[in-house]
């Protein structure tokens, strides 16, 4: 399967979509969002950090040092209020641009 | 909410960055265990992306180039030094104008100057500085608009204690609220109060001026409470006043009358007094004028003599310049911006030519990646460091500076020089100013990679030369006025003349007996021995002038005198006869008169438009009415018995005029013992004016000078730069037998023409700025050839001075080194 890259300006979308599941750490982040996409989307590393902080410093997010499965500090992050109400805005916005597009492709 | 975190990002940046490390080599460390090999790209790199997201880079890339540029500056302290220094003269003398204009505008320490307007009569027809004391006393009881209104009159009495001889002293009469409202305290005592001060049948109180005090009094607290005599009226010292640039004694204006006795001042509906007045919270000026039109159109329908039609209380904010002073300030800003001008100009030269030597290093960086715009940004903070240091240097500079010109041009308590936030604003906006104009040209030609010769530099020269020679050539033009005025003869014999103005209408002279007074005070004088000629005049020469626009459009200048005054002041008769005792309805005037208005005519006979007279004489055009302009229009009319409580007496006498001060003051005392005459020598009024003349030209030639040496640097660094640039090429020709003259020659050729050009725009800048100060200042010619030749000779003997040492140094390059050089 090749690798596709996201559209720009979902990953913050993906990343809340994401973590409405649960809190998660970094890389189950990138993971699970490969594992949901059948690895047709891989969030690359370089990416995925620059978006965590700057969703921490939006206040989506929450950062937390837990322990993980193999006993290791990882730190994951939490959905706030205010992050899932701009899940809800952000797939809104997505839904109406995407029919929109749609929408040109089949007139074309 | 988004903004607070961002600080508490940067307050705690050490923590949370080591805990980003930690996440991303977990994050790594799980990736190699699922994916071997798999790369995580450089780890620092994209930490420092994730970073970039908290909005801090910007801070962290500013503490990298300031500490760059301090690196760069230290290891070049030669360099450094210069900058500093050719900045620090530069931005001071701009700084001490600023803060000499700040302190003028508003004198530190007066309570929300915003509130304080300066009130003057206006009306369509006229307008009046100066308002009188009943209309005063009307408005402050009506005017809602004005929260206090302040009064002051301007004096001179004799003062003394009750044993000490009396000296003339300045006085000021003002309303008891005006010391708090000018922002003035007592050193030691109390201001005045108006409960107690102004009350009718008060004690006479004064205060005195912590700089008089300490003159007179030796600085003796035991001043207070004991008695100072003014024109010989005891009133006792309440307090000490620290009131910057005056000094003098301050008595409440209500007892005016008391210290000048027969004084009409109170009553009198002519006006004589300075207002001042407070706006109430919230009213503007344009509000308070609207409503004393109100109260000026009841107050006419009683006394419509005394208030104009359509009059009303102009209120000018006391913070804002005073529209005539605002050309002369715009001439001393350009010249002063001058000098900021050449250091800048200067400062720029020198940096492009350090860029020569630093090409490489910036070659260099912008091969390794850096940007064009952060190596732009890295240089120019280089520029706002010299300029910050500049700056501060600057500041300390003007502070002295300030000090000196207080202590030069003021005999008062100088204003103490601090700094607050407006200087400190001013501070900063000049620097940064500096800062741009100087070093980002030379960041961009840097870094642009173009071909070097840049226009940069013929621009910088040419503005560093053209400034210079404005201020040299002015100088030059001020010097030789200067001469001017000393060989100018005034065309009478000013220096044996005494004036005497015994101020009858002070003390409630009427016309007849003022007349029979003045009569009286001249016999007297006569009878001095050594007394030669003495004559009543109605306005004393190089006093006041009385002037009339005649229909031709030039000003004429009239006086009225007796028939002595010609032999008096040895004006010389040229045609027709002089007033004979009695004469009404004649005139005489000057050459000058009679050249303008009846060229090739014979005057006498001919009626006088202006003042009104039959022309029956022709004197010598002489300056007995303004030493500063030359050959002026002038008329003489017959003295009138309404012109005598204003006159005074002139009176020429064997020696020095000075001598006899206290015998014509015992002569004029000893017909009205009231009286307080003011007696000077003519020649002590030309002495202080051309003192003045002369300061200016020193001041002017003392920036000329600056901007001369700041150049010179320049110039001296950029014949450096041209050398070491090309010294290759120096030595291609040197080997190729070119003499050490010719190889200068090739230095210098391409300064040619900026420097010809910057001559050009020197000598138009100079003419223009003498042409516009050409009526204030005596013997000013705008074109004058020598005084641009000596200036254009003498910057070219400074420039070949500093351009000596590095063209030596061309024409000693050792061929074979040149060429094996880089």
């Amino acid at each position: 399967m090749p690798k596709t890259e996201l559209v720009p300006g979902t990953l913050v979308m993906l990343i809340l979509r994401v973590l409405g599941q649960g809190p998660m750490h970094g890389y189950a982040i990138a993971q699970r969002i490969r594992q949901l996409s059948s690895d047709v989307l891989t969030v690359e590393e370089g990416s995925l950090y620059p978006a965590l902080q700057k969703m921490l410093l939006k206040g989506w997010v929450k950062a937390e040092w837990g322990v993980s499965d193999t006993r290791r500090q990882v730190r994951s992050y939490r959905l706030t209020a205010a992050g899932r109400k701009q899940l809800e805005l952000e797939v809104a916005e997505y839904g109406h641009v995407n029919r929109a597009i749609q929408a040109v492709l089949k007139m074309a | 909410m988004e903004w607070l975190r961002r600080i508490w990002y940067l307050l705690n940046r050490r923590r949370l960055e080591r805990e980003m490390e930690r996440e991303m080599a977990w994050h790594r460390e799980m990736m190699g265990e699922m994916m071997c090999g798999r790369r995580f790209g450089s780890e620092l790199r994209l930490r420092e992306d994730a970073r970039e997201v908290w909005g801090w880079t910007w801070l962290d890339r500013l503490w990298q180039d300031l500490s760059c540029g301090a690196r760069v500056l230290r290891k070049s302290p030669g360099f450094t030094v210069t900058a500093v220094l050719v900045l620090s003269v530069g931005i001071g003398v701009t700084l001490t104008a600023v803060r000499v204009l700040l302190t003028e505008l508003r004198p530190p320490g007066i309570p929300n100057p915003e509130t304080l307007v300066h009130l003057t009569r206006r009306s369509p027809a006229g307008h009046d500085t100066t308002v009188a004391y009943p209309m005063l006393e009307f408005y402050r009881a009506r005017a809602k608009s004005f929260q206090s209104v302040m009064g002051r009159v301007d004096s001179t009495a004799m003062a003394g204690d009750a044993a000490e001889a009396s000296a003339q002293t300045g006085v000021s009469f003002v309303t008891a609220n005006y010391f708090l409202e000018m922002g003035m305290r007592a050193a030691y005592g109390r201001l005045l109060d108006p409960a107690t001060d102004e009350a009718p049948g008060a004690e006479p109180v004064a205060l005195l001026s912590r700089q008089l005090w300490e003159r007179r009094w030796g600085g003796d607290p035991a001043a207070i409470g004991s008695t100072i005599r003014l024109n010989g009226k005891p009133l006792r010292i309440a307090g000490i006043v620290i009131s910057p640039r005056e000094n003098n004694v301050w008595v409440p204006l209500v007892k005016q009358p008391y210290v000048v006795e027969g004084s009409t001042l109170l009553s009198d509906w002519s006006g004589g007094v300075q207002a001042h007045a407070r706006l109430r919270p919230g009213v503007s000026p344009q509000a308070s004028e609207q409503e004393t039109k109100a109260l000026a159109a009841s107050l006419r329908e009683e006394r419509p003599k005394d208030i104009m039609p359509g009059e009303w209380l102009d209120a000018k904010p006391a913070d804002r310049l005073d529209f005539e002073n605002a050309a002369a300030a715009a001439i001393a800003a350009t010249l002063v911006l001058l000098v900021l001008v050449v250091a800048c100009t200067n400062l720029g030269i020198l940096l492009l030519a350090r860029g020569a030597a630093r090409e490489r290093e910036v070659r260099i960086r912008m091969a390794l990646g850096a940007g064009r715009r952060r190596v732009v940004r890295q240089l120019f903070t280089e520029s706002l460091l010299l300029a910050s240091l500049g700056s501060l240097c600057a500041l300390l500079l003007s502070s002295t500076a300030m000090h000196m010109l207080e202590t030069r041009f003021s005999r008062a308590e100088p204003v103490p020089a601090h700094v607050d936030w407006r200087v400190a604003a001013a501070t900063m906006t000049i620097g940064l100013i500096a800062a741009v104009s100087f070093g980002l040209a030379p960041a961009l030609r840097l870094t642009s990679g173009a071909p070097r010769a840049g226009r940069a530099r013929t621009v910088f020269l040419t503005l560093q030369v053209a400034a210079s020679c404005v201020l040299l050539m002015l100088s030059g033009l001020l010097v030789r006025s200067f001469e001017r005025l000393i060989a100018t003869d005034p065309g009478f014999d000013y220096r044996r003349i005494a004036v005497i103005q015994p101020g009858l209408s002070d003390h409630g002279y009427r016309d007849a007996a003022a007349l029979t007074y003045l009569r009286n005070l001249r016999e007297r004088v006569l009878a001095i021995p050594g007394v030669e000629r003495a004559s009543v005049v109605w306005l004393a020469p190089w006093g006041n002038v009385y002037s009339q626009t005649s229909r031709g459009g030039y000003r004429m200048s009239l006086n009225h005198v007796d028939a002595e005054f010609l032999e008096t002041l040895r004006v010389r008769l040229v045609r027709g006869r002089n007033f004979e005792p009695g004469e009404r309805d004649a005139a005489i005037v000057s050459e000058s008169v009679a050249r303008w208005q009846w060229p090739g005519e014979d005057p006498l006979g001919k009626r006088l438009k202006v003042g009104n007279g039959t022309v029956i004489g022709v004197v010598r055009s002489a300056g007995t009415f303004n030493l500063r302009t030359e050959d002026t229009l002038g008329a003489y009319f017959p003295l009138a018995a309404g012109d005598a409580p204003g006159s005074s007496l002139v009176v020429r006498v064997a020696g020095r005029p000075e001598d006899y001060v206290g015998r014509f003051r015992a002569a004029a005392r000893g017909l009205d013992e009231r009286l307080q005459p003011n007696v000077h020598s003519l020649h002590s009024q030309y002495d202080e004016a051309i003192g003045d003349s002369l300061r200016l030209a020193e001041t002017v030639g003392g920036l000329g000078t600056l901007a001369t040496l700041l150049a010179a640097i320049g110039l001296a660094g950029l014949t450096g730069y041209t050398v070491s640039q090309r010294t290759r090429e120096i030595g291609v020709r040197m080997a190729l037998g070119a003499r050490g003259m010719q190889v200068v020659r090739a230095v210098l050729a391409p300064m040619a023409r900026p420097v010809a050009m910057g001559f050009a725009g020197g000598m138009l800048g100079a003419a223009a700025i003498a042409s516009a100060l050409h009526k204030e200042i005596f013997g000013l010619r705008v074109l004058d050839p020598l005084a641009y030749g000596l200036a254009v000779a003498l910057f070219l003997a400074v420039m070949a001075l500093a351009a000596w040492a590095p063209a030596r140094r061309a024409m000693r390059v050792n061929p074979s080194e040149a060429l094996r050089h880089e």
